[in-house]
């Protein structure tokens, strides 16, 4: 007689009808096996749920005693087990893993059929931006952060960079909230005053300027973001430039409806007010296979805002005033499916604003910035057979304004007028050889180019600077499935090659605002071309033990060329004067970083990684130890040139746990530690020593903890981020205006409350900074304090 | 099909709309004329070395704020910068007097250019020739005088460069026209700098917020390149019988503006608002905040 014990260990509760059925299947054909004395044997079929067809390759572990794997016709069958109760787990790629427990009796014992579940695949959960392929975001042996869309919905946030503070091991800075002209997101151990240090993309296509390696973070529209990918750790083996401390990809919206039509007005502090309209829809065609969809985005606010200076600046100077904004930006997206097999997509953005700098003499605005920029992208995807390819290109133009003016000894006044250009073509081709190897390869094409000017209206001056750097690049990569895709191998390899030309830089009129920059050879109308070259490689491997939990190690190399602000432009620069520096080489850097993932129980996760990266040629304002008379004394003439050999190392930790299904809390810790080791002047007469000087703007540590509540009665989410510590000056000194070395840490909290009502309403308040924490952060000013708005959306 | 057209046309308005133009409003004409009259030197004249040249200048931007003034003094092949000043005059206008002084060239070409704000210029010359004899005029000296940094709340502050009086933070009212010197102590660089500054000074009023209540506050603009090149020596200084030093040491195309470190040991040319010469020595500086500066001070009568 066989007595079957069967309790069937579902992990995923929402699939139990179907383990139920399993079970049944499992247990009927359990009665009708022969009984045999001796050994036992096991034996069975396994089955996808939806379908019945058999699964090959499917993993079948009897407790820790025997492993094989399922034949082409999806049987398996092992002996020499003990007669005893024994747990099968089995286990498949992109199916939820099934656990069976089971008593033995002595001889065979055929299981019957099967059936697994394919997993419930959640699209937010693809990954695009770490390996240029789709992949699902545990299938990468890279440290991957996901801001998932309804973690986005649940964030008290003004600007789409905020999002981003709540990751682990993000540096922010957004010194002024709403009213700073850019924000800069950094990550393992990078600067946090420089953007150019972590590649910033928009589905894909890179938004760092060329100039200067920044993001207008500002005019990405929340409204318009789907998620956001965080690729840690250095990435120029796929993407090239800019990648070394990580990649951020901002994935846009598109439709999910037929048409739709969503309003909304929002007020707050400091009398800000604004508003966005959304709609779009898709729309199919005769042709079953061909459809498409549109989507547009128009927002506009405003803002009186705040006085950002420090008290004793304001007692010093009588022209400081509010640091007031305003914007207005609309996108149009439209995307179209043909032959089952191709998609081509387009996306139109403009964007507006002028934001106060918190100074007005004679100007009707005072002192102010002004962007308009706009851009295009266009994207196709096709797929031939076994070859998917995906081409965009893209065009991005900022036309940047900056209106000075001061009135010290005489007024001063002058626009700063730059146009940015950054076009590109970049084409990914992939496909799969055989089950094991996924080939991707590819060529890049960018071009950037700068054509500025500053103009004088209280002297005659006008200086210009202009220059272009083309970058060609070629990749290759593969990525390795083995042992069932328990063990995953990337490895890829990237040679990028850049020419920087029509550099110059030379003055018209110049009087005395600007004649200590005739001389001494600074003005170079055709500066010489150069070229650079660099080999990017990287290799990543990781083993899973099931779907949920892995283990990772990489090596990556990452670099960030010179912009060509450094390259082409000299002036003023804070505590002396840069001359441009056309030969200046890219810097780069070599990252080690291992990590897991565990998922403990179905409700909670726990992710984290450790790090090691060495960097050496990295860029750094030096003295050349000469000296300029600017107007005012002798001041220092510094280049940018490669002159450190940097550290960085740390490690991140995060967890995750759904204490209810409506309730979600996270939190996350980093660890950070950026030195110099090397410093080589470039000059006997430098007097600066860097070495063992910490980075400034990064904190060694950060802290981020929120919940989310979701309930009849009201939304919820608190989150509270703390920052740790900066170092505020390059040589680690006491900053005379800050009268401390370090930017003090700071803790904050913020809040959203929404609530949805009569289908077609919502209220939500976001409240940032609660506690009216005034920390200052990477510049001398003030943040905005407690930051309070009230939106109010009807959907139609 | 039908989605291929809509894709493409909508694409395509959104691509015309961006690429709409504007036209620029045409640049307003800035004027400029000499004043005339015998308080200014007439075009012809001939001036004695030292002798003073008075320029008035009446201007209009013409509808756009005039923005920028500059005088030039072109003798030969050279042109020496004697004023490059930013200003900011609207629908006013611009209606100033300028004084220098004469040099040694028998020939002097002298050109005043203003600029509005869509940088249109107007240009005026005027020729003056060396005259017999030479001019440089007496001056005052004023020594022992003690200035107060902004720490320090014993005794003055406030320095009238004309008469050498120093005046306190309650002795100054009804005289805050007359002041043209004050100095203040702070750390920049790393470096202890003592500082001369003048009420018309912006960032002054940091240091003395009653500033900001003057309804008149003078300026002085400083050269700091003969101070800091040592070209003016403290026994230079004590040897000057008479303003020819105060002249020709002061370098317009290298003032400083309204601020200039007092290091002691200094002697620092400058020039005031109702265009003297001086030459200030520093006899001593504290570095500290309540702490003295004691200067002296030839100028001009």
């Amino acid at each position: 007689m066989y007595h079957f014990v069967l309790n069937c260990i579902g992990i995923f509760t929402h699939k139990r009808k179907i383990v139920g059925a399993v079970v049944f299947v499992s247990l009927f054909f359990a009665f009708l096996s022969p009984t045999v004395s001796g050994q036992s044997c096991i034996s069975g079929l396994i089955v996808n749920s939806t379908g019945s067809k058999p699964v090959s390759d499917a993993n079948i572990a009897v407790s820790t005693i025997k492993g094989t794997t399922s034949g082409k016709n999806g049987t398996f069958s092992f002996c020499n087990l003990p007669s005893d109760s024994v747990i099968l787990t089995i286990s498949y790629v992109g199916f939820e893993t099934l656990k069976y427990k089971t008593f033995l009796k002595p001889g065979d014992n055929n299981l019957g059929a099967l059936s697994i579940i394919p997993a419930v695949i959640n699209m937010d959960e693809f990954i695009v931006t770490a390996t240029r392929t789709d992949n699902r975001l545990m299938n990468i042996p890279v440290r991957v952060n996901l801001i998932s869309p309804k973690m986005l919905s649940s964030l008290p946030i003004q600007n789409i960079d905020e999002a981003l503070r709540y990751a682990p091991g993000i540096n922010y800075s957004r010194p002024f909230g709403i009213y700073s002209t850019k924000g800069i997101i950094s990550m393992r151990g990078m600067s946090g005053k420089e953007q150019g240090r972590v590649l910033v993309l928009i589905d894909g296509v890179p938004v760092n300027k060329s100039d200067g390696g920044t993001v207008d973070w500002n005019m990405i529209d929340i409204n318009s973001v789907q998620k956001i990918e965080i690729t840690k750790g250095a990435g120029s083996a796929i993407y090239g430039g800019n990648a070394m401390g990580g990649i951020i990809n901002i994935i846009s919206k598109v439709p999910d409806s037929r048409s739709f039509l969503k309003a909304s007005v929002e007020y707050g502090t400091y009398n800000t007010f604004g508003g966005k309209v959304s709609t779009g829809g898709k729309f199919q065609v005769k042709n079953k296979d061909n459809s498409g969809y549109w989507l547009a985005n128009l927002s506009a606010k405003q803002s009186d805002g705040y006085v950002t200076q420090s008290e004793t600046d304001v007692k010093a100077n009588p022209y400081i005033v509010k640091s007031n904004m305003k914007e207005a930006g609309v996108n149009f997206k439209t995307g179209y499916a043909f032959a089952g097999k191709h998609s081509i997509e387009a996306m139109v953005n403009y964007y507006n604003d002028k934001r106060g700098t918190g100074e007005k003499v004679y100007q009707p605005d005072g002192n102010t910035t002004d962007h308009d920029s706009y851009g295009i992208i266009v994207n196709y995807r096709g797929t031939f057979e076994k070859l998917k390819l995906n081409s965009s290109l893209y065009s991005l133009t900022e036309k940047y304004k900056k209106v000075n003016e001061y009135l010290k000894d005489d007024y001063t006044w002058y626009d700063v007028l730059s146009t940015r250009r950054d076009l590109g073509w970049f084409t990914t081709a992939s496909a799969s050889i055989g089950k094991v190897n996924l080939l991707t390869g590819g060529f890049d094409f960018k071009n950037g180019s700068v054509d500025a000017w500053d103009k004088y209206y209280t002297s005659t001056d006008i200086v210009y600077n202009k220059g272009k750097m083309s970058t060609y690049a070629l990749f290759a990569q593969d990525e390795i499935s083995l042992l069932n895709d328990r063990v995953r191998v990337i490895a890829g390899l990237r040679f990028d090659m850049a020419q920087f030309y029509d550099g110059g830089f030379y003055i018209e009129n110049p009087t005395m605002e600007t004649s200590f920059m005739v001389g001494g050879g600074y003005q170079v109308p055709h500066m010489p071309e150069q070229n650079w070259h660099e080999f990017s490689p990287r290799v990543s491997i990781q083993y899973k033990w099931n779907e949920v939990s892995r283990i990772y190690a990489m090596y990556s190399h990452g670099f960030r060329p010179s912009v060509l602000d450094d390259l082409c432009r000299s002036g003023r620069i804070k505590g002396g004067f840069k001359i441009a520096n056309p030969a200046v080489q890219p810097e780069s850097l070599n990252n080690y970083e291992t990590g897991f993932d565990l998922k403990p129980s179905s409700k909670s996760t726990f992710a984290a990684s450790v790090y090691y990266s060495r960097g050496t040629d990295f860029q750094y304002y030096v003295s050349n130890g000469k000296t300029i008379d600017m107007g005012f004394g002798e001041r220092p003439i510094f280049i940018r040139a490669n002159i450190s050999d940097v550290e960085m190392y740390g490690a991140e930790a995060e967890i995750r746990y759904d204490v209810l299904n409506s309730l979600t809390v996270f939190a996350n810790y980093a660890y950070t530690h950026s030195t110099i080791l090397a410093y080589h002047k470039i000059t006997e007469t430098d007097t600066i020593d860097l070495a063992g000087k910490f980075f400034t703007d990064v904190p060694a540590h950060t802290f981020s903890a929120g919940a989310n509540w979701n309930n009849r009665i009201l939304n919820l989410s608190a989150l509270v981020h703390y920052n740790g510590a900066m170092y505020i000056n390059d040589q680690n000194t006491v900053d005379e205006i800050m009268l401390s070395d370090q930017y003090a840490a700071y803790t904050t909290m913020d809040m959203k409350v929404w609530k949805a009502f009569k289908t077609h309403y919502k209220l939500s308040i976001d409240i940032q900074n609660l506690f009216d924490v005034k920390y200052y952060d990477s510049k001398y000013a003030v943040c905005p304090g407690r930051f309070i708005t009230a939106e109010f959306a009807v959907n139609f | 099909m039908q989605g291929m057209w809509f894709f493409f046309f909508s694409f395509l308005a959104i691509g015309l709309a961006f690429n709409s133009c504007t036209k620029d409003d045409p640049a307003a004409k800035a004027s400029l004329i000499l004043k005339t009259g015998s308080s200014y030197t007439p075009a012809g004249a001939y001036i004695p070395v030292g002798g003073i040249i008075k320029i008035g200048v009446l201007a209009s931007g013409a509808g756009a704020p005039l923005t920028y003034i500059r005088i030039d003094r072109i003798t030969g092949n050279d042109t020496l910068t004697q004023l490059d000043r930013g200003i900011y005059a609207g629908s006013q206008g611009l209606d100033a007097d300028y004084t220098f002084s004469k040099d040694t060239s028998p020939y002097e070409l002298w050109r005043i250019m203003v600029m509005n704000a869509d940088r249109d210029t107007a240009v005026r010359t005027l020729v003056v020739f060396k005259g017999t004899g030479t001019a440089y005029g007496p001056l005052n000296h004023f020594e022992n005088i003690r200035l107060n940094f902004q720490g320090n709340h014993s005794s003055g502050h406030f320095l009238d460069v004309n008469t050498g009086l120093v005046f306190d933070e309650t002795s100054v009212s009804g005289h805050e026209s007359e002041i043209d010197l004050c100095a203040y102590y702070y750390v920049t660089s790393g470096l202890p700098s003592p500082t001369f500054t003048c009420p018309g000074y912006t960032a002054a009023v940091a240091y003395y917020p009653q500033f900001a209540g003057w309804p008149v506050k003078s300026n002085i603009v400083y050269d700091y390149y003969s101070s800091d090149n040592n070209l003016v020596s403290m026994a230079q200084f004590d040897s000057a019988a008479n303003d020819s030093l105060l002249v020709t040491a002061f370098r317009p195309d290298k003032v400083s503006g309204n601020c200039k470190y007092g290091y002691t040991g200094k002697v620092i040319p400058f020039k005031t608002q109702q265009g003297k010469y001086g030459l200030v020595k520093v006899v001593h500086a504290d570095e500290k905040e309540d702490g003295v500066i004691d200067i002296a001070i030839k100028i001009q009568k």
